[in-house]
């Protein structure tokens, strides 16, 4: 068998070559020695003009010594890079071709010692990076390491045949092979996925580093613009005064590395779009953010590099600075003349290709001064020798854009999403990379991860990757101001926790201790309804724990049940306890959306906004109330059955609103009567509650789609008799607190809770009329003794049922 | 011992596995200059205006307007091609030089352990003359 053993050694005598002088230093040597041959070679050539004959010959015997120093130190760099560079373009997916071997780091890193490669790997300098990246402290590798553990040597670690192994491959195999290495990652609390990730990371970004060196290399000489690619073109002197520099944030950059097919795809489309013969407009949709202006970038370099397809490679993007448009030109007439002018112009040049930023806003910005840009320009977005690429986003797209038919149909259309979770990772590698140094932190993989996670579930504004990496920098500030140097996922979640107001990340102690204990929480206000605590508690536990879908509000839920028996201060209970108030719980009454433009008042009709995207919106974590969810109209119900099920939809403006981050809670009267004649039959409701639902569909008030799109269907049901004199005793309490304000204690007896209970609570409105009673009837006796003068200050007011008339007392 | 292990395996690589690197960083390089001087490009457009310079003819015949048509076509073609040609031959150069530094750096190659040492005994010969 081929082993890594018998691989390495072909190294020995690059390594042993740096081991005595290092690369920096081979360069710098290699440098002085040129600059030095170069100077007594001219000081040779002028000397004898001016001084004996001897020097010169001195001189030149120096510069020919210096020559051939350099020529040597040459020789060495060329030796050393032929080692050095082995295997990079296969590991950064640059080169097709077959090759095997190892590469220069794994025998930098296992020469150290051969009979321990776990060993040696952990204390290399990359493979400390690698470790830290990880979220594994260099202690507790020191303590392992020192520990009695199975040894692998190089000789047990085959040599795949037909690939390089690098670095990122002795990470798996010791993962793999290596049981007390793996079961280390573990117990210092990182994961495999970590582990693999960090080893990824470090090892690519080296290898980037490397290849930045190697100026011969075709990706580094492509660079280069070349020469005379412009000149069968003309020139756009007007169009240049009005047209900024294409910029980036960096998006692209990374997704260009041949790790990202989405990018490739993209990139492609527009290619093709803008080869066509006729009518060869862009425009590129996408939120704000997502990289359409990168995603240009990349088709320009693409373009400057002789990378992008033949048709086009001699285009040139400009970008319309339509701000100094508007700006310079104060009249309607003025305007026009350069926008033609600027569009003659481009279309004469041939090779043009402008890019305007928002075309709806230059759209109204312009019909603001009277001009209607749609008309203008069609005659130039017919003819194929300019191009035009416009970017909008899809809300203003369908809003501004879609109305105008046949302008739009000018355009083909190339749909930009947000990066998926794994592409917005790897973004965020580069700029961790990029930021550490600024903040003086260090991110681990994890952290990354999580700032991935976090903001794709909890951050609303915005989109990825665009809000990934504003977290990563609010992270990194946060982190710098309290002086924290490592990057953590527990320290991501901490700050997430900290932003949105929701429990986040790992569960901590009194956390945990809530979500155990949340039926009695709950129990604290809510009286009775023991199973719909308990059915609400374990929905949550299950929500909070991360094993149900992530693309779904935090929990929904049907309350069924008789008016007054809880329902809205369940919801209520559920806001204190998981949003920290009860302001978080905000209600919508669906009685109120029952006629024919329901849909419309809810979602927004374009023009206005609607009332769910604005309260969705500006409290995102809360809790929702939907009271008499029922009486709300067939489409209404249509789009809640989006809103459970995928935690977004889309308001009428075309915009994506979130509600993944919402409780929902739909409350219903439906099954009252039912419950009511359960109850009075003295049977188990729990052994009922399909027989309830089953009526609730037969009835046609709700579908089955709809209600089996709900996480739980609670059923309240009536209170029993205690039940209704603890909540008179709760309500009693309340008054208690009002009374003694005023200066006056007030004793609540045995036949104040009577009277309430008697008086308040009926089966068709549940406990409901009771604070009426209290107004009515308990408060006015309690004015007429403060105002009477009967009861002084300090004193206690105490009421008896014979305080009340027969007429009061009347049920 | 370390020495003389490092020089054996660079001259084994000096003369064997150098020659091909050679060539490939050759190979690179020659693509380079290809590109870089845009020889396809340039070949295609030759004969076109330089930088689309040219005079818009009238709709109606005028004997004044079609001169001017003419000599400012003229002029911007002859500008296209002399500047052109220019960058041409210096490509066209470029990539001769190319070629025959990939002979000589070989055979420059080949003879370099015996001039280094010439260069030393040489110069240390100069300098104590």
């Amino acid at each position: 068998m081929y082993t890594i053993a018998d691989d390495i050694v072909r190294y020995k005598p690059t390594l042993s070559l740096v081991k005595i002088l290092n690369r920096k230093t081979l360069s710098r040597l290699r440098h002085f020695f040129f600059a030095s041959a170069v100077i007594c070679t001219v000081a040779s050539l002028v000397v004898p003009a001016l001084l004996p004959g001897e020097y010169a010959s001195l001189l030149l015997g120096m510069a020919l010594i210096f020559s051939a120093f350099w020529i040597e130190q040459v020789l060495i760099y060329s030796y050393h890079n032929s080692s050095y560079f082995y295997g990079l373009n296969s590991i950064l997916g640059l080169d097709e071709k077959e090759i095997s071997g190892t590469t220069y780091e794994i025998a930098e890193v296992l020469l150290a010692d051969e009979l321990d490669v776990t060993k040696t790997f952990c204390q290399s300098r990359i493979g400390t990076v690698i470790l830290l990246r990880s979220g594994i402290s260099i202690n507790a590798v020191d303590t392992y390491l020192h520990t009695v553990r199975p040894k692998i040597t190089t000789r047990m670690i085959p040599l795949p045949h037909g690939k390089i192994f690098s670095l990122i491959s002795l990470g798996q195999y010791l993962l793999q092979q290596d049981s007390s290495f793996k079961t280390f990652i573990k117990e210092q609390g990182s994961t495999e996925e970590n582990f693999v990730g960090a080893l990824r990371w470090v090892v690519m970004a080296h290898h980037t580093e490397k290849k930045a060196e190697r100026w011969w290399g075709k990706d580094n000489l492509s660079k280069k613009e070349r020469i005379g690619r412009e000149w069968s073109y003309g020139k756009t002197y007007l169009l240049e005064k009005f047209s900024k520099n294409l910029y980036t944030s960096a998006i692209f950059d990374n997704l260009t590395r041949g790790v990202s097919t989405f990018t490739e795809e993209k990139i492609a489309e527009v290619e093709i779009a803008l080869a066509r013969a006729k009518a060869s407009n862009i425009l590129i949709i996408g939120e704000a953010g997502v990289g359409k202006i990168d995603l240009l970038l990349e088709v320009s370099r693409r373009m400057r590099t002789g990378k992008s397809i033949n048709s086009i490679v001699d285009q040139h993007m400009v970008l319309l600075d339509t701000n100094r448009l508007f700006a310079t030109h104060k009249g309607k007439q003025e305007l026009e003349q350069t926008l033609l002018h600027i569009f003659i112009e481009a279309t004469k040049a041939g090779n043009v290709i402008i890019i305007i930023e928002n075309l709806s806003t230059f759209i109204s910005e312009a019909k603001a001064m009277g001009i209607f840009i749609p008309e203008l320009l069609d005659p130039f977005l017919a003819t194929p020798a300019l191009h035009v690429i416009a970017t909008e986003t899809p809300g203003a797209y369908h809003t501004h854009l879609e109305p105008l038919g046949a302008f739009t149909r000018r355009f083909a259309e190339v749909l930009i999403d947000s990066t998926d979770l794994s592409s917005t990772t790897r973004i965020l590698q580069d700029i961790a990379l990029n930021n550490e140094n600024k903040y003086q932190v260090l991110f681990t993989y994890g952290s990354l991860s999580a700032i991935t996670t976090a903001a794709d579930r909890f951050i609303i504004e915005g989109v990825m990757p665009d809000k990934a990496i504003e977290l990563l920098i609010d992270v990194a500030t946060r982190a710098q101001n309290q002086g924290q140097s490592v990057i953590s996922a527990e320290y991501v979640y901490e700050v997430v926790s900290e932003k949105t107001g929701i429990p986040v990340g790992p569960i901590g102690e009194e956390e945990r201790d809530l979500l155990l204990n949340l039926e009695e929480r709950m129990h604290e206000r809510v009286i009775g309804q023991r199973p719909a605590l308990e059915a609400i508690a374990r929905t949550m536990r299950r929500a909070r724990a991360g094993i149900q879908a992530t693309d779904k509000p935090i929990g929904s839920f049907l309350f069924l049940g008789p008016t007054g028996v809880g329902k809205t201060e369940t919801a209520k209970a559920l806001a204190h306890v998981f949003f920290g108030n009860e302001k978080n719980m905000h209600r919508i009454d669906m009685s109120e959306f029952s006629d024919g433009n329901a849909l419309s008042r809810l979602i927004g009709n374009g023009v206005d906004s609607g009332i769910l995207p604005d309260m969705l919106r500006e409290h995102p974590y809360s809790v929702l109330l939907l009271d008499e969810f029922e009486k709300a109209s067939k489409s209404v119900h249509d789009i809640f059955l989006q809103i459970l099920d995928e935690g977004i939809f889309t308001d009428a403006k075309g915009n994506k609103v979130n509600a993944s981050n919402t409780i929902i809670i739909a409350t219903s009267n439906a099954g009252s009567q039912l419950i009511l004649r359960t109850i009075a039959q003295r049977q188990n409701l729990a052994t009922l509650n399909q027989e309830i639902i089953n009526h609730i569909i037969k009835e046609g008030i709700y579908r089955p789609e709809l209600l089996n799109r709900f996480d739980s269907k609670v059923i309240f049901e009536p209170l029993s008799q205690e039940e209704q004199g603890q909540i008179a005793g709760l309500m009693l309490k309340g008054l208690y607190e009002r009374v003694k304000e005023q200066g006056y204690e007030m004793s609540i007896n045995r036949d104040l809770v009577d009277i309430l209970v008697q008086k308040g609570y009926s089966p068709e409105f549940g406990a409901r009329p009771m604070q009426r009673v209290i107004q009515d009837i308990i408060e006015e006796k309690i004015a007429k003794k403060i105002i009477s003068g009967e009861a002084a200050k300090g004193s206690t007011i105490t009421l008896a049922r014979a305080d009340f008339s027969d007429d009061e007392l009347a049920t | 011992m370390l020495f003389t292990f490092i020089l054996h395996h660079y001259l084994l690589w000096h003369y064997t596995k150098a020659f091909s690197e050679i060539l490939h960083v050759w190979k690179n390089l020659f693509w380079f200059t290809f590109h870089f001087f845009s020889l396809p490009q340039l070949l295609r457009s030759y004969f076109k205006p330089w930088k689309r310079i040219t005079e818009a003819r009238g709709r109606a015949f005028n004997f004044e307007d079609l001169a001017g048509f003419v000599i400012v076509n003229l002029i911007s073609r002859i500008l296209g091609m002399i500047i052109r040609t220019s960058i041409i031959i210096s490509g066209t150069l470029a990539l001769i030089l190319l070629t025959v530094g990939i002979v000589v750096t070989y055979i420059f190659w080949f003879l370099t352990p015996v001039l280094l040492v010439l260069g030393m005994y040489y110069g240390l010969v100069l300098m104590f003359s």
